[in-house]
């Protein structure tokens, strides 16, 4: 299928299906939004994308990056249509229907069609959240994975925690301190942390770290030193 | 959840009047820039390093640009990772070489550059305006992620109308105050009226210039922030003449 941008009418569209779903009579999925003329246009010239399901974020992230690469588009991650045209393309696995057939809850907007100008909202899209952090990373983006080895529907405390903050998130020692401490390599998912805020945790993490980047300048440490500066609280991750 | 943090250190604020920026678009869409750091009034040691970093949500540039006592800017520092110099902005930082290597010693953030070829643009408003969506039924926030934005939800429709509204003004510019002010001295307890660039400064300096306004209560007189604030609300209000605005609405009058 060639890749595409919804025009203003296909997120007016795609915003009453998300709020369809939220109602006792959710409509059909709108799959002609994505290559009506009214509502949606090519990319000029056209780029290929398949619709192919994804094992986490960072491996969607990882497709999409590769996909963009292929465009001429400046400037994709604040291409709002663009991205409001993939969430609709890979709707089923960003919005996957339960056991009883029915789709989970949309939740917010910000989700689905990226809040481009507002700096607190902008990471939250299912699928441009993912692509800007590795895209950050892109020198190494296996130090991501404690922030994008879930489901692509499932945005988690980990990445909410760091892609809030732009001093964490664009740094790569700390992303890469996140990984070490939060990522279990061999399950492929994040370990057990406990209650949220909790001695430890990711919140933790993004706290303290926040408080060393009042003394420190935190972009000339090593994953390493940084791990090392950490309280006892955070023992349990360091083994 | 916002997290407080807590200055302890000796590490020094530099005032963005010493940190000028000028950004030049390059063809394509890339930008190099031209950083100006004058570091000699703050006593750092000659040795400490100084970078310059450019930043925007994901994206972010650091440029070695020597020692305090040999600034050297980078050769032809270019904004190769950014797709466009829209919205980017700068932070200038001085961290020691030595043992104890990396502590922060001096910083300015949140610099915004000039840009030669928009010199007017430039030139924005003390509260710029901006519709957003996703407020939900919310009509305004104020955003204060960098420097405050008044974000209006898209879905009144004519947005720049809302924010020239009358009836909206006299409602929402007192609030918006309180907030901005309670903002600058509680959380950020920030009390300079002296840096010509930083935003905490134009809004207290604004304040001071409010008929019957004093300068802001310093530290250690937290007390007196809620009345002071009090004070500043009272005096926009009636310069402003909010309440007739107001009257004029709710009664039905014509403005005269």
């Amino acid at each position: 299928m060639r890749l595409g941008r919804l025009n203003e009418a296909g997120i007016e569209k795609l915003s009453k299906y998300l709020d369809s779903l939220r109602t006792d009579t959710p409509e059909p999925y709108p799959a002609s939004i994505l290559t009506d003329a009214e509502t949606s246009q090519s990319l000029d010239p056209p780029v290929e994308i398949v619709p192919r399901s994804f094992a986490n974020r960072f491996e969607a992230a990882r497709y999409l990056n590769e996909v963009l690469a292929r465009s001429n588009i400046n400037a994709p991650e604040s291409d709002q249509g663009l991205w409001a045209w993939l969430a609709l393309f890979y709707f089923d696995q960003l919005c996957p229907p339960g056991n009883n057939g029915r789709r989970r809850s949309p939740g917010e907007r910000a989700r689905w069609i990226p809040v481009v100008g507002d700096s607190r909202r902008y990471y939250r899209h299912l699928l441009a959240g993912p692509y800007n952090v590795l895209k950050a990373h892109e020198d190494k983006p296996e130090r991501t994975m404690a922030l994008l080895c879930g489901p692509l529907y499932q945005i988690s405390g980990a990445y909410e925690e760091l892609a809030a903050r732009q001093e964490l998130i664009t740094n790569p020692a700390v992303v890469a301190a996140a990984t070490r401490l939060y990522y279990d390599p061999t399950k492929g998912r994040l370990k057990r942390a406990g209650t949220v805020g909790a001695p430890g945790t990711v919140r933790r993490f993004a706290e303290v770290l926040m408080q060393l980047d009042v003394v420190w300048d935190l972009y000339q440490m090593s994953p390493e030193e940084l791990i090392a500066m950490l309280p006892p609280e955070f023992d349990r991750f360091r083994r | 959840m916002s997290i407080r943090r807590l200055n302890y250190t000796n590490r020094k604020r530099i005032r963005q009047t010493d940190c000028q920026i000028n950004l030049e678009e390059e063809e394509g869409g890339l930008s190099r820039f031209r950083a100006d750091i004058r570091l000699d009034d703050y006593e750092l040691p000659p040795n400490a390093l100084v970078f310059v970093e450019a930043y925007r949500q994901t994206s972010w540039m650091r440029f070695r640009f020597g020692t305090v006592g040999q600034i050297r800017p980078w050769d032809e520092p270019r904004l190769i990772d950014f797709s466009s110099s829209e919205g980017v902005l700068f932070r200038v930082r001085v961290t020691s070489q030595f043992a104890p290597r990396g502590v922060l010693l001096a910083e300015a953030d949140r610099i915004r550059p000039r840009r030669a070829d928009r010199e007017d643009e430039d030139r924005e408003p003390l509260l710029p305006a901006r519709p957003v969506e996703n407020l939900g039924a919310q009509i305004y926030k104020v955003d204060f992620q960098y420097e405050p934005i008044l974000l209006i939800n898209k879905d009144v429709g004519d947005w720049q109308g809302l924010t020239q509204d009358r009836t909206f003004q006299a409602l929402a510019l007192p609030v918006v105050l309180r907030e901005i002010l309670t903002r600058i001295l509680h959380i950020e307890k920030y009390t300079e009226l002296d840096d010509e660039v930083d935003w905490k400064s134009k809004w207290l300096r604004l304040a001071t210039l409010l008929p019957g306004v004093t300068d802001p209560p310093l530290e250690g007189e937290g007390d007196r922030i809620d009345d002071w604030i009090d004070d500043a609300v009272a005096s926009f209000s009636r310069k402003f003449k909010i309440m007739e605005r107001f009257s004029h609405y709710w009664t039905g009058e014509r403005e005269t």
